[in-house]
């Protein structure tokens, strides 16, 4: 029942894995492709050709929010509820639509054209507030856009207008202050004419690092090279990324895979998605090195479901690459053969976490194992794995070329080289900003960003993506670093900030980030699965006036019982800022205690 | 990365040492030690999942709790199960579980034997502090058909999961969706319909999996007794439990089947057929007096009037045809007791050499084959190995089953006595004596209606295997206690004692076979049970070691 193309397409998916099952999430995206939803005929076939269970599928396609289940309109608009968008004006544009289309969210419009929902970060933050249609991302949006693209969508066209990313222009928006220091990452999108392509890489320098790692340097010495570099990764926990490959054990009979973590989805992120968009060959350059470095010859590029134009960048970028030789058997002449190949999520924050990803990988539902065994040691198909994130990835080249001293002495001792930040929310300019490891939260957000608009008074800085407590007005000084961020009591953690103003409801803030953890929670552990819900309702009922001063301490000890007790720390990234809103801004919520009610709300 | 090593390690739980085998994780040196660490995913039999969260305990120089069933014990690690910091963490795991359980305890068959209930009057807080609106998922939702799910008393722990997919095999049941939405799902359109569903229930530590044929029907505290026996579906004999209740009307009733832990056997499980059908087909007796033909029909008699009636045929066949004209057959339902008893009275009290057993029902396949990886047998009965240590079978010029059979319809067999078999029943058997029988007399031992209790002269009611005391010997070798679970309905004497009221008619004496006596012969007679003595069978059995088989094998 299903087609031949589909037969052909899972034929060729085959060939990129060891074990069948790992077909099955992008097969499901084929499958649901061709027949609009997933029917129960559908993923019985899927799972015959996969050999799996029924059961299996079914349950591993409905942890993805990707798949759909029933059909839904030739429009499928879902609008951004979270943090950013949120605080530019998620709501209002939610409220339009439903106005517009004469739906509800999760509803269809009667001649099957539109169907309307929400969707949590989209990684897009600088466009906020961010739509998705039919997988493609719009923004920033108005009313009066929104009004234009409807009447496009009307018409049976995706627009064109308004699409996010705009694929052209600096990686930072706004005028550079005066003795700005040197771009690593962003060098070649200084370049107005750069497109991405091979061709403009290797007129850039592109793949030097890797010609001379391959022909000068031996693995080990690579792993030196970047232990004594002191990079750090770039996705969250800030583990030193040379100590990680060396843990991959150098027995040259077993297999070994580099995982490149282009799961971005930690709200307010959207770093990486600019990087493997805009400059896919900095990242493979990046890959290639780190593969030879630990002996793997395949590496799967982990993309987050929602990045369709990210998808077709890199599929492109790796013909290029096979193309040239920098990939496939023998590369650059070398001993190293390398396929790489990106594997599609299917929408699912949790998969970000290495372990969740490689089980998401394997074809299964995104749940993050219990460590020991440590992916190193038995990652994906059981084999040692490194799974990097893709700007820890970026930056090897940079190393390999530069030398580790040249990146060890840009930053702090601790946390060396630049790193990139993820502007967004009530700043002038959001968007990325590339800078060494030294500046602070202020030269990020008044140097570059451009303040606050309006003259409004900062409130709120949530400095490594919505899992770090929030910091206020009061820590602008500290360091972007990640010693000086957890000395202030937060975290580096993605490099994402999310600046508010004094207008911001903090009630609403930990409403939004708990809402979001309550909907990517997998489920797995006791206190992530009920305590990420109760505090996403305790949260919503307070911010609606239903709250009891009670609350305030059951909160606070919801998110004691939250924290340090799970298998992964998802259920502490929603307790460990929620309890920094009761810590800083406790007064908005016995304000909205006392008034029953929203003092922001107008 | 470290070498498995085969050096024991010792471990200090709450202050107490222990010293146990490398990769034994704490929740079983907790065992050991009887100190308790709750828990709910973490079951013996199944892989660890770790997700409840329950076990958390302190272990000196970790930063944090650790779950005690995903660890194994290391030399010289000292674990606390008691510190404010873990009694904290598992009064947050069951208010958190509470928070949207729908606490119909009063209602629910768990109650009263529920972990939940348990580990909250335990551990739990006793107070709630949720204002929230509680969460309403599917309730008595069939998954199959014996299993009831409740969606709202689920704590997905996924042991329901992990039994079907890696136990069974099957994978019937899935986690679908996630977060607070993650439900136990089925596959649409598919049912929990695989050969040993029922184990779903005693591993859900809640009532979220409830038994379609218990519901209802009584609170654990009713279940006045647990009788530890032997489960008769198959030739593999799981070790179960029977329990019973007393109720008013009807008496000692079975009201549910649990399988009993025996590494040897069956380990945590039972099968579908020796839970929910072994019992309604032959747990108890249907008759409850014994039944004499009159005319075209029967009427029940007491059991003084059918041994002297019976005495007075026989006496009759023997003066007349001599005990040639006798046979007996046996089914492998009845106990090493029975079978003895029986073959005792057929060689020695009737004296004829027509004997033999039969396989009851009869195998799907030649002999006595694995039914599948787990535990399910082709022979579905219980005693077959027992008839063949017995070395049961015709005595010099006897005939065995087809030859007495055929002699029956010769009108060469006058009378034949069927202990708890029915050859009519046997599409093998039965084209044979559809033509013509021509006996004289026809006996059958029987717990329920089948052709033959339609025929014969005297059906005499046997007991039920929940209301009989014995033994069985399963196809590895294995003998194992049948025990008597409820009272009969009616009087119903067990065979030993009736073929003895039979033999002291024919003969003017008898024995009394008590399992004491019977064992008392066994053993001297048998080399396969040589040095065993009934009292020495525990609940877990006991090998006959392969030698004592191999001297008996037919």
């Amino acid at each position: 029942m299903l087609s031949a193309k589909l037969h052909q397409a899972c034929a060729e998916l085959l060939t990129r894995y060891p074990e069948k099952r790992s077909a099955l999430l992008p097969l499901l995206h084929l499958v649901q492709e061709e027949l609009g939803y997933l029917t129960p005929e559908s993923m019985e076939h899927v799972a015959r050709l996969l050999e799996m269970r029924p059961t299996d599928v079914w349950e591993t396609a409905s942890f993805y929010t990707m798949y759909h289940f029933r059909p839904v309109g030739r429009c499928h608009i879902e609008v951004c509820h979270n943090l950013s968008c949120t605080l530019l004006g998620a709501e209002s544009l939610l409220d339009h639509l439903k106005g517009r289309l004469q739906i509800r969210e999760g509803e269809t419009t009667p001649d099957g054209r539109f169907t309307l929902g929400r969707t949590e970060c989209l990684a897009a933050c600088d466009g906020a507030p961010v739509i998705q249609v039919n997988g493609r991302h719009y923004g920033p949006l108005d009313r009066t856009r929104l009004e234009e693209l409807l009447a496009s969508f009307a018409r049976g066209e995706l627009s064109q207008t308004y699409r996010y990313p705009s694929s052209a222009g600096p990686a930072s928006p706004g005028p550079a202050p005066a003795g700005a220091p040197e771009k690593i990452l962003h060098r070649n999108l200084l370049d107005p004419g750069y497109d991405g392509s091979i061709e403009a890489y290797l007129n850039r320098g592109g793949y030097r690092a890797a010609a001379k790692a391959l022909g000068d340097l031996q693995p080990p010495e690579i792993i030196d090279m970047v232990k004594r570099s002191g990079l750090r990764g770039r996705g969250g926990a800030g583990f030193p990324t040379g100590v990680k490959w060396g843990f991959i054990p150098k027995d040259p009979g077993v297999a070994k895979y580099l995982l490149c973590n282009a799961d971005e989805g930690e709200p307010g992120t959207f770093k990486d998605r600019q990087l493997l968009e805009r400059d896919p060959h900095q990242l493979l350059e990046g890959i290639i090195i780190a593969s030879y470095a630990i002996g793997a010859e395949v590496s799967y590029i982990y993309l987050r479901g929602e990045f369709l134009d990210g998808l077709t960048v890199l599929e492109r970028a790796l013909a290029e690459a096979y193309a040239r030789g920098y990939l496939g058997k023998n590369i650059l002449g070398s001993r190293l053969n390398l396929d790489v190949y990106v594997h599609r999520g299917a929408g699912a924050y949790i998969c970000g976490e290495e372990t969740a990803l490689i089980e998401s990988l394997e074809g299964k539902r995104g749940e993050p194992r219990i460590r020991p065994p440590f992916p190193a040691v038995k990652g994906v198909y059981q084999c040692p794995t490194a799974v990097n994130n893709v700007e820890t990835l970026c930056n090897i080249p940079h190393i390999v070329l530069r030398g580790a001293e040249w990146y060890a002495n840009l930053g702090t001792p601790k946390s060396t080289g630049t790193r990139i930040f993820s502007v967004s929310g009530h700043v002038r300019y959001p968007g990325n900003y590339e800078l060494p490891l030294n500046a602070t939260l202020r030269e990020l957000i008044f140097g570059y960003a451009g303040g606050i608009p309006d003259n409004r008074r900062l409130k709120a800085i949530i400095p490594g993506g919505s899992s770090a407590p929030a910091l206020t007005a009061d820590h602008l000084d500290v360091g972007l670093d990640f010693e000086s961020l957890a000395a202030a009591g937060s975290m580096g953690g993605s490099g994402a900030v999310i600046v508010m103003d004094e207008t911001t409801c903090m009630v609403k803030v930990g409403e939004v980030v708990n809402r979001f953890y309550h909907h990517e929670s997998c489920g797995q552990c006791t206190q992530c699965r009920e305590g990420t819900a109760w505090l996403h309702k305790m949260l919503k009922r307070i911010e609606q006036g239903g709250g009891r001063l009670a609350d305030l301490e059951t909160l606070k000890g919801v998110c004691r019982n939250m924290k340090g007790q799970t298998i992964c720390v998802l259920s502490d990234s929603a307790a460990m800022p929620t309890e920094s809103y009761l810590k800083y801004f406790r007064e908005e919520f016995e304000a909205h205690i006392a008034q029953g009610g929203c003092p922001f709300r107008t | 990365m470290s070498e498995p090593s085969q050096k024991l390690v010792t471990v200090t739980i709450d202050g107490r040492q222990i010293t146990v085998a490398p990769g034994t994780i704490i929740i079983q040196a907790g065992e050991r030690l009887g100190i308790e660490i709750p828990h709910y995913c973490y079951h013996p039999g199944l892989p660890i999942e770790g997700v409840c969260r329950m076990c958390l305990v302190e272990v000196e120089k970790s930063p944090k709790l650790v779950i005690a069933c995903a660890n194994p014990v290391t030399e010289g690690m000292v674990v606390h199960t008691g510190t404010p910091q873990v009694e904290e963490a598992r009064r947050g795991v069951l208010e958190f579980y509470l928070l949207n359980h729908p606490l119909d305890c009063p209602i629910c068959d768990k109650g009263g034997e529920c972990p939940l209930q348990d580990y909250t009057m335990r551990y739990g807080t006793g107070a709630s502090r949720t204002a929230e609106e509680k969460v309403h998922r599917d309730k008595h939702r069939p998954l199959g058909p014996h299993i009831i799910f409740d969606a709202e008393r689920c704590i997905l722990c996924t042991r329901c999961v992990r039994f079907c997919r890696d136990i069974v095999g099957t994978g019937e049941l899935g986690i679908g969706n996630r977060g607070d939405k993650a439900e136990i799902v089925l596959f649409p359109g598919k049912e929990l319909d695989n050969a040993y569903s029922g184990n779903v229930i005693d591993l859900c530590p809640v009532g979220a999996l409830t038994s379609k044929e218990y519901r209802f029907k009584s609170r654990p505290w009713d279940l006045v007794k647990q009788v530890e026996s032997t489960c008769p579906a198959c030739s593999r004999g799981c070790s179960i439990v029977l329990d019973v209740r007393h109720l008013r009307t009807e008496g000692e009733e079975v009201l549910r089947i649990r399988p009993r832990y025996n590494p040897e056997v069956n380990g945590y499980w039972m099968c579908d057929e020796g839970r929910f059908e072994a019992y309604p087909r032959r747990g108890r007796c249907a008759f409850e007096a014994p039944l004499m033909r009159r005319g075209d029909g029967y009427v029940p008699v007491t059991w003084e009037e059918a041994v002297a009636a019976l005495v007075e045929r026989l006496r009759g066949i023997l003066d007349q045809h001599g005990p040639e004209a006798i046979g007996g057959l046996l089914s492998t339902w009845l106990t090493i007791e029975e079978l003895y008893a029986a073959v005792t009275f057929l060689r020695h009290e009737v004296g004829t050499p027509h004997l033999d057993y039969r396989v009851t029902p009869v195998h799907t396949q030649e002999g006595d084959e694995a039914e599948d990886h787990l535990l399910r047998r082709t022979d579905k009965s219980p005693n077959t190995q027992g008839a063949r240590l017995l070395g049961i079978g015709p005595g010099p010029g006897g005939w065995g089953t087809s030859e007495m059979l055929k002699a029956a319809t010769t009108g060469t067999l006058k009378a034949l006595l069927l202990f708890e078999l029915d050859p009519w029943e046997e599409p093998s058997l039965r084209a044979e004596l559809e033509r013509s029988v021509d006996l004289e007399l026809l006996v059958v031992w029987a717990v329920r209606e089948s052709a033959v209790s339609r025929r014969a002269d005297f059906v005499l009611p046997a007991l039920g295997y929940a209301e009989k005391e014995g033994t069985i010997v399963n196809f590895a070798g294995r003998i194992q206690r049948v025990r008597k679970a409820i009272e009969p309905k009616g009087k119903i004497l067990p065979l030993g004692e009736v073929l003895n009221r039979v033999a002291v008619g024919l003969r003017g004496s008898g024995v009394r076979w008590t399992p004491e006596e019977i064992w008392r012969c066994l053993s001297g007679e048998y080399p396969a049970f040589r040095g065993i003595e009934y009292e020495t069978i525990g609940p877990l059995g006991l090998q006959l070691s392969d030698d004592r088989r191999l001297t008996t094998a037919d």
